[in-house]
């Protein structure tokens, strides 16, 4: 009877020993799960770069220039400014011109397109790179509300997109400087006495990639608008 | 007599003892017929998974955009741009799962907006061909497709884990990765001058005992564990 109860108790160790080492094996196989790697490799490209064009102008691009004192003498009172396109993209560049005329008296500004033969005289050009004799200016049909701080009643025009060239500009075409030339006639009238304007000159780029010219201008000084694929911004 | 006889009749037993012993010992050293046979060397190499540059060279794109420029293939805009091609091989010796990591930083200026038609689009494919990334602009954004095949926008820094194929590469594979790109033409001013930089990165993991998750398709990114599997990328 021992010898039996010996010979179990000698059976039954193996098995108690067999228990923490299929333990261990299970962590190590649990462990081991999570870290084993799959082969792999891999490749990296070059760098893709990818960078917009700039449409830019410095210098100054919205000038404002004050008419006072004029008398009725046909003598000019010049102003200019000049702006200088220094993006790295050609464009086009357009002129913005806005008049603004506090009223005189009660029914005349000193800009009055109804009455082109006594009122303000203006006269815009350019200089070379881009050169322009005269740039169109607004007309009765280009009244528009006048910005804030101007006092009530004042009259205000504005014709926008006067094309500066039908050639594009870029970063080294250079200052352009614009004049305004301003007088009154000679056959002007007292109903204009004392008044004043201001003409404001805003000159702005897009880029001619992609977006070229309409048909329709041909020629630097007269507005362009947008038309077809053709747009300013 | 008798003791010359039991004299000689010991010598005798005593020869017989040393010759049985004799031939027992001389038993060892007969050599005995006998033939035998190797086996061939068994060899175990681990098999590779590798990858490298393929054929053609690959194109790196530098390029200033203006709005309305695209690339080649792209779906809008002036397709007069070249496009970034990346052309890679398949070089281990096993089979392979192929993934495709898309990278994008933008600069000082972001040229790219997660979601946006306003901003530099992307078109990533390849030559099967297989689409990776696409967008919808001028109406929508750059998208890529989930592990479960919804379109997403594609995050501000791209996109991992793209599978080439679900079927397992083989040595010497090329895969030619073509990205076209577009800035619409009604982006706004605000990006002039912005920048972005996109790296594709292409790898591969090994196929055996790897298997894909039953959910992930050609094009679409495909995730480590997706769908519940067991599957890896490394």
């Amino acid at each position: 009877v021992h010898g039996k109860h010996a010979a179990r108790r000698g059976r039954r160790w193996p098995l108690i020993g067999a228990a923490p080492l299929a333990s261990v094996a299970a962590l190590a196989l649990l462990v081991t799960g999570t870290t084993l790697a799959r082969y792999s490799g891999s490749e990296t490209s070059g760098n893709n770069t990818l960078t917009a064009g700039t449409v830019t102008l410095t210098d100054t691009a919205i000038a404002s220039c004050p008419i006072t004192g004029l008398l009725p003498n046909a003598a000019t009172s010049t102003c200019t400014f000049s702006a200088t396109y220094t993006g790295n993209a050609s464009a086009y560049l357009g002129l913005d011109v806005l008049i603004e005329a506090p009223t005189v008296t009660s029914t005349a500004a000193l800009f009055n397109p109804a009455d082109s033969a006594h009122d303000l005289i203006v006269k815009i050009s350019s200089g070379s790179p881009a050169a322009v004799s005269s740039y169109a200016l607004p007309g009765t049909g280009n009244s528009v509300t006048c910005p804030g701080g101007l006092p009530a009643g004042a009259a205000c025009y504005q014709l926008t997109d006067d094309l500066v060239s039908t050639s594009v500009v870029t970063s080294s075409t250079g200052a352009i400087t614009f004049t305004v030339a301003a007088s009154l006639p000679t056959g002007s009238s007292n109903s204009y006495q004392s008044g004043t304007a201001a003409v404001v000159m805003t000159v702005h780029a897009v880029q001619s990639k992609n977006n070229a010219l309409p048909g329709t201008c041909t020629s630097a000084g007269p507005s362009c608008p947008a038309s077809g694929s053709f747009t300013w911004s | 007599m008798p003791s010359l006889k039991k004299r000689l009749v010991l010598a005798g037993a005593t020869l017989t003892t040393v010759g049985a012993v004799t031939t027992l010992i001389a038993g060892f050293t007969f050599g005995l017929f006998s033939a035998s046979e190797t086996s061939g060397t068994n060899t175990f190499t681990a098999g590779t998974v590798s990858v490298g540059l393929g054929t053609p060279a690959s194109v790196v794109c530098t390029v200033t955009l203006m709005p309305g420029d695209s690339s080649g293939t792209a779906p809008i805009g002036s397709k007069a741009d070249t496009a970034c091609t990346y052309n890679v091989e398949y070089t281990g010796t096993v089979g392979a799962w192929l993934g495709v990591d898309m990278t994008v930083t933008n600069g000082s200026t972001p040229l790219f907006t997660s979601g946006s038609e306003n901003g530099v689009q992307f078109y990533l494919k390849d030559a099967t061909p297989t689409t990776y990334v696409t967008s919808t602009a001028p109406t929508g954004g750059t998208t890529y497709n989930t592990e479960g095949g919804v379109a997403t926008a594609l995050p501000a820094t791209g996109i991992a884990d793209l599978l080439v194929s679900k079927t397992a590469a083989t040595p010497s594979q090329l895969v030619n990765f073509t990205l076209d790109y577009a800035l619409p033409s009604n982006v706004t001013s605000a990006l002039n001058g912005g920048s972005v930089t996109v790296t594709l990165t292409f790898h591969a993991v090994q196929s055996a005992n790897n298997a894909l998750p039953t959910d992930c398709l050609a094009g679409n990114q495909c995730l480590s564990d997706g769908d519940g599997s067991t599957f890896m990328w490394s």
